[in-house]
């Protein structure tokens, strides 16, 4: 069985602030992973952003900084990859 | 085995109807595009959808930047310019709704507000003089006649070359309580923009013509505050289980697969003129004069527009006593391998106010790639042509 880990997950209004925040991130050296958008954030759009728990508050500065605000967040244990 | 064709040598003179030829990098970004990106944009996370939604990005950051716009949210793609002045007009006006429109706008503003006219907009247009050039004043004054919804204008004539006041006549409009609406379809790349200085509340221009980049693809400015209804609606990855199409931007306004090569290729341009287009630009005034100064010596032509040393967009138009513009073009092509166009070039309303509207005019148009060499050879074919 795969091994899983606690990750929050940002949902955005549109793809372009989704990805304006995956770069905010690369910017900022913050780890994420870009993902479908999962079912528990709702139909937000088809990117969404996960970050392991660990680092979510240094996620949250950069995007907030960067003007990048998250619409949706949600926490779950999710398969590392 | 067959003769290939021979490859005639052409002149381009024809950059105020497009471009040609594309800098190398917006190629080379249309191709990374249709292989490297090649999924669709904005809906799947996939290596080849993000590709390709990566590209969007930048290129929108990019055009934002060449443009003066701080919040690339505010730049929607559009199909071209006539799409995205489409979109402004029938967006921002209703039934009722006065706008005053300048006298030499091209058939992309005309031919929408004479459809909108016939719902119920009255448009009252602001004649400007032989050159096309719209007085400030007149404006003022037909905006003190009656409550006005939009004022409508070129940045720069396609057939002129007239440069308009914009920034001016943002300040009136505004000062009235109007929009301003700009088509830019001849003063992007051409032009160094600022919109954000400049003041329009929407601005449309051409991907394909002085910003260099494809055919296919425009831009379409929205100040922030300036909401107009959408023309489409339809899926873009935001919201997908609302029925009602979503009010964020640039996706209310986006609607459907973009033209992501198109896109791609766009960005690229937005890059190249970046870095270049200052050069680019001096060039164009430089041979724009010489071309000018030159065809004012050649017996039985007029060229239209303002006087070389006031500022224009490389365009010269010019009408001969006795041989039209048609024969001209197609001796200038035929014999010497130049490109260029004659007629009405889509905008009746600018030959009407030049007074050429019966027969129409030969314009060349200069941009990115003109030499020096191949104005001389414009000119000579010219009196070639004419004597």
């Amino acid at each position: 069985m795969s091994e899983t880990a606690p990750f929050i997950i940002y949902g955005f209004a549109t793809t372009h602030d989704a990805l304006v925040g995956e770069r905010t991130l690369i910017a900022s050296d913050v780890e994420h992973r870009t993902i479908p958008t999962p079912k528990t954030l709702g139909a937000l759009c088809g990117i969404a952003l996960r970050v392991p728990i660990g680092v979510a508050a240094d996620a949250e500065s950069a995007l907030i900084a960067a003007g990048a605000p998250w619409t949706a967040r949600v926490e779950t244990n999710d398969r590392i990859s | 085995m067959r003769e290939p064709h021979a490859v005639k040598r052409i002149t381009y003179l024809d950059h105020a109807a497009t471009s040609w030829p594309k800098p190398q990098p917006v190629i080379d970004a249309v191709v990374m595009a249709l292989t490297e990106a090649g999924g669709n944009p904005g809906r799947s996370a996939h290596t080849l959808a993000l590709a390709a939604s990566r590209l969007i990005l930048e290129a929108r950051t990019d055009v934002a930047a060449l443009l003066g716009v701080q919040d690339s949210r505010n730049i929607a793609f559009v199909p071209g310019c006539t799409a995205g002045l489409n979109l402004a007009l029938k967006g921002l006006l209703r039934p009722g709704d006065r706008v005053l429109v300048g006298s030499t706008e091209h058939n992309a503003v005309a031919r929408p507000l004479h459809a909108l006219a016939a719902t119920g907009v009255r448009v009252d247009v602001v004649q400007g003089d032989d050159a096309g050039r719209i007085d400030p004043d007149d404006v003022e004054r037909a905006l003190a006649e009656a409550p006005t919804r939009a004022v409508i204008c070129q940045h720069a004539s396609n057939v002129l070359g007239t440069i308009q006041p914009v920034g001016d006549l943002a300040d009136i409009a505004h000062e009235a309580g109007a929009y301003l609406i700009v088509d830019g379809a001849q003063g992007a790349g051409h032009l160094k923009l600022d919109l954000t200085a400049l003041g329009a509340d929407a601005y449309a221009a051409s991907g394909h013509k002085g910003m260099l980049g494809p055919q296919g693809v425009g831009v379409l400015y929205l100040a922030s505050g300036v909401h107009p209804t959408e023309l489409t609606q339809g899926g873009g990855g935001s919201n997908a289980g609302d029925p009602v199409q979503t009010d964020s931007r640039p996706d209310r306004y986006e609607a459907g697969t973009p033209n992501t090569p198109g896109i791609a290729g766009l960005g690229a341009a937005a890059r190249f003129l970046a870095a270049n287009g200052d050069a680019i630009r001096a060039e164009e005034r430089r041979l724009t004069r010489l071309l000018y100064e030159q065809l004012l010596e050649i017996r039985g032509l007029r060229v239209l527009g303002p006087p070389p040393a006031e500022e224009r967009v490389p365009v010269v138009s010019i009408v001969h006593d006795r041989v039209d513009a048609d024969r001209i073009a197609f001796e200038l092509d035929s014999r010497f391998g130049i490109a260029v166009r004659a007629g009405l070039h889509c905008a009746p309303w600018a030959h009407t106010t030049a007074g050429t509207a019966g027969r129409g005019a030969l314009r060349f148009g200069i941009g990115y790639g003109v030499t020096e060499s191949d104005i001389e050879l414009a000119v000579r074919a010219t009196r070639e042509v004419l004597a």
